[in-house]
C-alpha cells in the first residue's frame, strides 16, 4: 500500500466514523491495543457491555494467524489487569481479528467472513481490524466485486462483510449513537510488516 | 360530511395533513430530521468519486433488469439453491406469510428476530405472526419504538422520525420499565440490552434484501446498527423476504447501487456493514422468500416501470415539501413521500388515492434527488390524469369538485376580458366571505381543505398598469 492511499482511506475511515493507526512493529500495535482498553469506557457505565467486571478483557482471533497472534499475546500478557479472554463473547472489551482488504476510496475494510466469525466482529466494545502490510488494497467496491467475481480476490463474493464504521444509529432525533447493537468503536490498525516477517521472528 | 369527503375508502390526504400541521413536535422532527439528511447527503455525494458514475451505471442495470424481471428470478432462483438456499415465490401475500410462519412454527420458535424489512410492513407480516402465537421482535431501533408503540413506520430509512425523545422516554418507561430518562445514549443502549437477550435466543432471524443477485443467488444487506448482521448470522434459520424488483442482473452491478443507495439513504460514504449472503453456515439453514404482487404489472407498464428502479433510499422523501410537513403516516401506505404516491395507486386503486396523488406540488426536487433519477412528478401527473379517466375514482365528489374548479379557472384566465368582468365580482365576494365565515371560503372545495386561499389583490394588474 503506498502512502497516498494509506492517507485516504485513513481519512474516508475517519468519516466514517472508524479509527486508523499506523504500527510499525507488533510491539507498538500491542501498546496501541493497551491504550485502546485504558480508555475505553465499556463496564464503567455498565451500558454497553453484559457482563460486568473491572477487568479489561481482549479477545484474539485465530483469523490472526498464529505468528501475529502470539506475539500479540505475549506483549498484551504484560499489562496489569489485562485478561486475553479464550472466546469472543459481550464481555470482550475489544475483539481483534484481521482485515482481508481494504477500500481506499470508501474507507472501509472487508472482512472474510470464511475466516474471522461474525461475532468476532460483532460482539464486544471496541472492533480492531488488523490490516498488515501485504494486504490487498482496492480503489472501491467496483474493484474489489470484479476480483472476487473473477475468482482473482482471496475473499469469495458470499463471504464478504464490508465493515465502514462502529455499530451506529440515529433513529431518536437524528444524534449519532455509536455501539448500537455491534461494537462502539471500530479502529483498523495498519500493521507494516509482512506476515512472512513475523512468522521468521518466532 | 365524512361522507362527501369520501368515508374511510379514500385516504383522506387534508384531514392527515391538517392533523400533522397541528402536531408542533412532529414539525420540529420532520422539519430537523428532512433537512440534515439532506446535508449529509450532498456532502458524500461531494465526496465521492464515483456517486455519478454508479447512479448511471445502477440506472442501466435496472432498465435492463426490470423487463426481465421473471427470467432474473428464475436465474436467481438456481443459483441460490445451488447455494443450499431454499427459494419461494409468491405472488399474494397471504400466501408469503403462511409459509413464513410455516418455517418458523415448524422450528418450534415463539418468537422471532427481525431487522428492517419494508416488504414485510408491506405484506403485514408482525400482525399474521401474532394471531399466529409467534412473537415478532423488532430489532433496528426505529422500527423497535414504533412497534411497541403499535404504530408503522412514518419513514423507509428513519421508521421512528416522527416520535420526540421525550416520547419515546415515556414509552420505555411504561412499556419496558426503563427508568425515565431523556438522554439518547441511556435510552439507545437500554434498547440493546433488551434485544440482546432476544438475539442469542432466537431460532429465526428475518431480514429484508436490500438487493439480490441473480447470477449468484447472493443477497446483500446494508445497515448501521448491526442488528441484520445479528439477526442473519446467530439464529439457526435465517428467512430474508423481498420483492422481486430487488433482484439484478450481474454480482459486478452490485457495487454500484450499494455505492448509490449509502450516499442518498443516509449521507455515508458507505453503511456500516454490508453484508453479502449466500449458504448458510454449517448447521444452519437459509430461507428467500420474494414476492411478486403488483411488481410484473408495474413492470410491464411503459410509463410506471421506472418506479421499479427505486432502490427505497427515502431521499424523494426527505427532499418533498409535502412529505416534510406530512410525515409518513399521512400517506397512509406503507411507502411515503413521492415514491409512495406512485405506486400506492397501483396497490389500492385510484378511488382509495384520489386525493392522495394530488399531495405533490410536481417542483421537481424528488426527481433531481433521486439517485436512480426517476422522473417523480412526471409519473405523479401521469396518475392524475389516469385517475381522471378511472371510473370508479372519476366519478368521486372530490375529482368532480376538482374538475369543476379547473374547468372555471381554465374558462376565466385563458380569456382576458372575462378575467377582467370577474376580478371585480369574486373580490366582493370574498370580502363578503370574510365577514361571513371569517376567511376566504370556497363553496364545495373547502369541504376539503381548511386553507384560507389568498385574498385578491385590490387591483387587477391591468388596473394598476393603466394607472401608471
Amino acid at each position: 500500500m503506498n502512502e497516498a492511499n494509506i492517507e485516504k482511506f485513513k481519512s474516508r475511515f475517519a468519516y466514517n466514523g472508524g479509527e486508523t493507526a499506523i504500527c510499525e512493529n507488533y510491539d507498538s500495535a500491542a501498546e496501541y491495543l493497551v491504550g485502546l482498553a485504558g480508555r475505553q469506557k465499556n463496564g464503567e457505565d455498565g451500558s454497553v457491555r453484559l457482563g460486568l467486571d473491572s477487568r479489561r478483557r481482549v479477545f484474539l482471533s485465530r483469523s490472526l494467524g498464529v505468528g501475529l497472534a502470539l506475539k500479540l499475546k505475549t506483549a498484551l500478557e504484560r499489562v496489569a489487569g489485562l485478561v486475553l479472554a479464550d472466546k469472543v463473547s459481550d464481555e470482550s472489551d475489544i475483539c481483534v481479528a484481521s482485515a482481508s482488504g481494504l477500500l481506499v476510496q470508501d474507507g472501509a475494510l472487508i472482512v472474510d467472513s470464511g475466516r474471522v466469525a461474525h461475532e468476532e466482529t460483532l460482539l464486544g466494545g471496541t472492533s480492531v481490524l488488523i490490516a498488515a502490510e501485504e494486504i490487498v488494497s482496492y480503489d472501491n467496491m467496483s474493484a474489489f466485486f470484479e476480483a472476487s467475481a473473477a475468482g482473482k480476490s482471496s475473499v469469495r463474493p458470499d463471504k464478504a462483510v464490508i465493515i465502514a464504521g462502529p455499530s451506529k444509529t440515529a433513529d431518536i432525533e437524528k444524534q449519532v449513537v455509536q455501539g448500537m447493537h455491534g461494537p462502539r468503536e471500530l479502529v483498523c490498525i495498519v500493521l507494516r510488516i509482512h506476515s512472512g516477517e513475523i512468522n521468521k521472528t518466532l | 360530511m365524512y361522507f362527501f369527503r369520501g368515508g374511510k375508502s379514500v385516504i383522506d390526504i387534508y384531514v392527515n395533513a391538517e392533523k400533522a400541521l397541528a402536531n408542533k413536535a412532529l414539525q420540529a422532527n420532520l422539519k430537523k430530521a428532512t433537512a440534515t439528511a439532506i446535508l449529509k447527503r450532498n456532502e458524500a455525494a461531494a465526496i465521492s468519486e464515483t456517486f455519478e458514475s454508479s447512479r448511471d451505471a445502477a440506472i442501466k442495470s435496472r432498465d435492463l433488469s426490470i423487463p426481465r424481471l421473471g427470467e432474473l428470478a428464475v436465474e436467481f432462483t438456481a443459483n441460490a439453491g445451488k447455494n443450499g438456499v431454499k427459494t419461494f415465490v409468491f405472488d399474494d401475500y397471504e400466501s408469503a406469510r403462511a409459509k413464513i410462519a410455516e418455517i418458523i412454527k415448524s422450528r418450534g420458535a415463539d418468537f422471532i428476530v427481525k431487522s428492517k424489512s419494508m416488504l414485510t410492513e408491506e405484506i403485514e407480516l408482525n400482525g399474521y405472526l401474532k394471531e399466529y402465537g409467534i412473537e415478532p421482535v423488532e430489532t433496528d431501533l426505529g422500527e423497535f419504538i414504533v412497534s411497541i408503540a403499535g404504530e408503522k413506520p412514518s419513514h423507509l430509512t428513519a421508521p421512528a422520525l416522527h416520535k420526540s425523545r421525550k416520547e419515546i422516554a415515556k414509552l420505555f418507561n411504561e412499556k419496558l420499565g426503563m427508568p425515565y430518562s431523556e438522554d439518547v445514549e441511556e435510552l439507545c443502549y437500554f434498547a440493546r440490552r433488551y434485544l440482546r437477550e432476544k438475539f442469542m435466543s432466537a431460532k429465526v432471524g428475518i431480514t429484508g434484501a436490500n438487493f439480490a443477485v441473480a447470477d449468484s443467488g447472493l443477497i446483500a444487506v446494508v445497515e448501521n446498527e448491526a442488528n441484520a448482521r445479528l439477526a442473519i448470522n446467530l439464529p439457526k434459520t435465517h428467512i430474508a423476504v423481498f420483492g422481486i424488483e430487488k433482484i439484478i442482473g450481474k454480482l459486478t452491478e452490485l457495487p454500484h447501487f450499494l455505492n448509490v443507495l449509502s450516499k442518498s439513504a443516509t449521507g455515508q460514504l458507505l453503511n456500516a456493514y454490508t453484508s453479502v449472503v449466500g449458504a448458510p453456515d454449517e448447521n444452519k439453514e437459509r430461507f428467500f422468500i420474494i414476492v411478486t404482487k403488483k411488481r410484473f404489472e408495474i413492470a410491464a407498464d411503459p410509463v410506471f416501470g421506472e418506479a421499479l428502479r427505486c432502490v427505497r433510499c427515502g431521499a424523494c422523501q426527505n427532499i418533498c415539501p409535502i412529505f416534510q410537513r406530512l410525515s409518513g403516516h399521512g400517506y397512509e401506505f406503507t411507502y411515503a413521500g413521492p415514491i409512495g404516491t406512485v405506486l400506492a395507486p397501483f396497490f389500492l386503486g385510484y378511488r382509495k388515492c384520489s386525493q392522495l396523488i394530488d399531495a405533490s406540488t410536481l417542483c421537481g426536487f424528488c426527481k433531481s434527488i433521486c439517485p436512480m433519477k426517476i422522473n417523480l412528478p412526471a409519473l405523479i401527473l401521469e396518475h392524475r390524469f389516469r385517475c381522471g379517466a378511472d371510473p370508479a375514482a372519476g366519478k368521486s365528489l372530490y375529482r368532480r369538485v376538482k374538475k369543476i374548479f379547473s374547468m372555471g379557472h381554465s374558462l376565466v384566465m385563458s380569456n382576458s376580458y372575462l378575467s377582467t368582468a370577474v376580478a371585480p365580482l369574486a373580490r366582493l365576494y370574498f370580502a363578503a366571505a370574510r365577514k361571513i365565515f371569517g376567511k376566504n371560503y370556497i363553496p364545495l372545495w373547502s369541504r376539503f381543505s381548511k386553507r384560507d386561499f389568498m385574498g385578491l389583490s385590490g387591483k387587477t394588474f391591468m388596473e394598476r398598469y393603466f394607472k401608471k
